[in-house]
Formats: structure tokens, C-alpha cells, sequence
């Protein structure tokens, strides 16, 4: 029985389907709810969920004893939500890219609770720290490794977005500048 | 910082993939481990090259 990281990882570095298997019933339904959360759009996040798995079976056997999988994982899936909205508009500005995917009809929606459609009213960057701290547990010193950025940075972003989101709940479901579900297909 | 949302964030329902699609990401995933690591590369150029082709043909389509 493989309980411990540091086995895990050595099973996915020896390509033993096996690591695979645990490394996914652990992760998968965090992952997949992260991207559901990140892009509002099922579609998508079921695509960003396959990409995100199929670069784990590809590139396990590369990681490195010690790597954080955990963190590696939800890494992967940030960075291809990313890459896709870049992909679809590479002219636009970092702040717009988020607003350009966003679908303009909800019929076949989802209901959000009031929470997630606030999250998805917030600017992706918030979005995402809210996502990874809040609702992952990731630490935030843990966090600003994953993203390269300087810890007391971090916490600072992290602060401004729960004020926001914080804000956003205070004033109703009615003042979210981008309201959202999450759509089926 | 507020408590009760940081609670409120940490106790958002889990958003379950949906089984059909767990399955067939899992099994796409097993596919490729099973491939032997040397073809990987040549995998991949495969794919890159189908679909830089498939882009190609998109695009000049779309400026036909």
C-alpha cells in the first residue's frame, strides 16, 4: 500500500501505472472542481482536466524526488487555463483575457451559490488565489513558490482579493460586475 | 481577515467530475503510459505535426 509522497513519486517516475491510479483518485475531483471554478464553463474544464492528466503520464517519470505533486498538479492546470485563453486571444491584455472567454448565456447553466458567483465575478488572478488558498488549503508560503512570487507579495494579493470578494458578498448578488454560472456544454 | 468566508471557502461542495469523463481520461492516460518512453518524443512530433497541419488548413480556410 503507497501512502507516502515520496513513494508515489517514485512509482510515477518508474512509469508504474500504479502511481498513476492513487496519484488520480486523490486528486482528480480538487482538480477538475479548481478548473470548473477557475473558468465557470464545464466544457472547458473538463478539457483543461484531460490535458492536465495526460501531461502527468507524460512527464511523471520526470519529476523529481521531493517535488511537490500536489502542487505540481494544480500548476499544471492554472498554467492551461492560461495558455487557452492567451491561445484564443493573443492580443489581448492579461486583465481582459478572463472577460473575453466568459459566455454571455447562461440558459443551460448550473446554479452558483451566491460564494461561487462571486469567485467568478473577481479578476482571474484573484480568482485563482482565492481558489488555492481558500478552498485548496494551499499554504500561502507554499503558494508563492508555485508562483514565483515574493511571499510578503503574495500575502498582500491574497488579502486585497478576500477584501474584494469579502466586498462583493456585502453588497449582493445584484453588484457583481461579471456574473456567472458555470455552464454544462 | 474574515473568518466566516475563509470558512465559507473551505467549505465549498466538492465538484465531482463527472464519471464518464473520469473514465476516459483515465484510460487515455493509461494508453500513454503504456507507450514505451523512448516512442514518447516521436509521439509527440506525430501529434505536433497533425496538428500543425490541422491549424494550417484551419486558417487557410478561414482566409479563403
Amino acid at each position: 500500500m503507497v501512502e507516502s509522497e515520496p513513494d508515489l513519486l517514485a512509482l510515477l517516475r518508474a512509469r508504474d501505472p500504479r502511481g498513476f491510479e492513487l496519484c488520480y483518485a486523490r486528486h482528480r475531483d480538487a482538480i477538475y472542481g479548481f478548473l470548473l471554478r477557475l473558468s465557470g464553463q464545464r466544457a472547458i474544464a473538463e478539457d483543461l482536466f484531460q490535458e492536465t492528466w495526460l501531461r502527468l503520464a507524460r512527464k511523471g517519470a520526470e519529476l523529481r524526488p521531493g517535488s511537490d505533486l500536489r502542487a505540481w498538479l494544480f500548476t499544471v492546470a492554472r498554467n492551461a487555463y492560461r495558455s487557452l485563453l492567451r491561445s484564443r486571444h493573443p492580443q489581448a491584455r492579461e486583465e481582459e483575457l478572463d472577460e473575453l472567454l466568459a459566455p454571455g448565456d447562461a440558459a443551460q447553466g448550473v446554479e452558483l451559490s451566491e460564494l461561487e458567483r462571486a469567485l467568478l465575478a473577481l479578476p482571474l488572478e484573484e480568482r485563482e488565489l482565492l481558489l488555492l488558498v481558500g478552498v485548496e488549503g494551499f499554504a500561502q508560503d507554499e503558494l508563492a513558490r508555485m508562483l514565483g512570487v515574493a511571499a510578503p507579495a503574495l500575502r498582500q494579493r491574497v488579502t486585497r482579493a478576500r477584501a474584494r470578494l469579502a466586498q462583493a458578498l456585502e453588497r449582493g448578488p445584484a453588484s457583481a460586475p461579471r456574473p456567472r454560472r458555470i455552464h454544462e456544454r | 481577515m474574515n473568518d466566516d468566508l475563509d470558512r465559507a471557502l473551505k467549505e465549498l461542495p466538492v465538484r465531482a467530475v463527472d464519471p464518464a469523463v473520469a473514465e476516459r481520461v483515465r484510460q487515455r492516460a493509461r494508453r500513454e503510459l503504456a507507450l514505451p518512453a523512448p516512442l514518447l518524443p516521436l509521439a509527440a512530433a506525430v501529434v505536433s505535426l497533425v496538428y500543425f497541419g490541422w491549424a494550417v488548413s484551419y486558417a487557410s480556410a478561414l482566409y479563403r
